[in-house]
């Protein structure tokens, strides 16, 4: 441990964590990957935190719960909890409003052959596909919605979302990926990234948000909404 | 399959084998359920918690990393997160943490606990206790519930500096006594 550790040291238990102020976080992963001392204590701490959670008392579910689980496993017949699909539908929601905002300024904002815009007005059945953002750690930090013929793309970040830079691709059911565009999160947002893509996306399976300065990057399982 | 390693039956949900998925869930839903009554304080929004938990680590299975921790802790974490999410939608804490200290003596040791009975579980019931009250709360409030320092400092009226002293002294305390007991055993 040097002096250059001692204003980072203090605050290692709440990157553990996981609480750290995200203009803070970014400075202590920085430092942390270039101490062995501060990444060795890091490491203690996030232990202690995994393993107090051994300490919640067990308890017995419900009758069916195991077999609701295993109904999960089958992506066919996937049931979200409700509080996931009121998230997912608020993110479409909001996708929809910012996109009809974006049309009516009638601007489209050029990103690696990638375009903001607005989904279309159409009578043909919506399909709309959506997943969870998750985090390496599995936590949630946004929602991705796909908007399928013509294609379009909304991810919606938390506030938590991890700040950096990203490249968003999307992975398809044959195993072919497309690079959707860029996306840049800073503490000024954004909350919703939105672009159009020029290929469909009904067999879109996964979104991932792969950060470009190895940060920890972020995945989408793609399902129908 | 019964014998099969957590990493071992986490391998074979990777490679999407059923049976596999089912020893999994049988072997820790007791405790994925109950971290989550824990953090929600309802067993209806605990079971559609406990479910997501248990999809999100099929879906990311192959990202499991034994050498960050077990199987277990990273399933219970993976736990955590998501009933926070879900907290966080009902925007209410139901719980004093406290009471999960209480839950717990109350309801005494399971079986479960008995096959971890004195190494994990009473290691960490005992190292808590030996915490300053103060700091065992603010630390609960942080590592189950995902507060922040500034949330712990509203809701216990108290100076955000207070707050983060109490989170950060109480973890490394924590640390510290279950190294000292690791160092002695």
């Amino acid at each position: 441990m040097s002096v250059d550790c001692d204003p980072y040291r203090d605050q290692l238990p709440d990157l553990a964590l996981g609480v750290a102020a995200s203009d803070e976080r970014d400075a202590l992963l920085a430092h942390v990957t270039g101490c062995a001392h501060c990444a060795s204590e890091l490491e203690q701490l996030a232990r202690v935190v995994d393993t107090l959670l051994l300490a919640a008392p067990p308890s017995e579910p419900p009758a069916g719960f195991e077999s609701g689980v295993l109904r999960s496993f089958s992506p066919a017949t996937t049931r979200r909890p409700r509080w996931r699909v009121l998230a997912a539908a608020a993110a479409f929601v909001l996708a929809l409003g910012l996109a009809a905002g974006l049309a009516r300024s009638r601007e489209q904002v050029p990103s690696e052959g990638v375009t903001a815009g607005a989904p279309p007005a159409s009578s043909e059945p919506i399909v709309v596909l959506t997943g969870a953002l998750l985090d390496p750690e599995g936590r949630a930090v946004g929602q991705v919605v796909a908007h399928d013929d013509p294609s379009w793309l909304t991810v919606a970040l938390d506030p938590s979302a991890p700040r950096g830079s990203y490249v968003v691709t999307c992975d398809y059911e044959a195993g072919d990926s497309f690079t959707a565009g860029s996306l840049t999160i800073t503490d000024a947002g954004p909350a919703v990234w939105n672009a159009t893509v020029p290929i469909a996306l009904k067999d879109l399976r996964r979104v991932r948000v792969v950060s470009s300065r190895g940060g920890p990057n972020l995945e989408a399982a793609i399902h129908p909404l | 399959m019964g014998q099969s390693s957590d990493e071992a039956l986490l391998a074979g949900i990777a490679l999407g084998d059923a049976a596999a998925a089912r020893d999994l869930v049988r072997r820790h839903q007791q405790r994925v359920f109950g971290l989550a009554v824990a953090i929600l304080g309802d067993h209806h929004a605990a079971e559609d918690a406990a479910q997501e938990a248990f999809v999100r680590a099929w879906r990311r299975a192959e990202s499991f990393d034994p050498r960050r921790g077990s199987v277990v802790t990273w399933l219970l974490a993976i736990t955590r997160n998501t009933a926070i999410d879900a907290l966080r939608v009902r925007r209410a804490l139901p719980l004093d943490p406290q009471d999960l200290l209480f839950s717990r003596f109350a309801s005494g040791l399971g079986p479960e606990d008995r096959a971890l009975a004195g190494s994990d579980v009473d290691r960490i019931w005992m190292a808590l206790l030996d915490l300053p009250a103060i700091q065992r709360d603010a630390l609960l409030l942080t590592a189950y519930f995902g507060m922040t320092a500034s949330e712990v400092a509203a809701a216990r009226a108290i100076p955000l500096g207070t707050a983060k002293t109490r989170i950060r002294d109480g973890l490394r305390k924590l640390r510290d006594r279950l190294h000292d007991e690791e160092t002695m055993t």
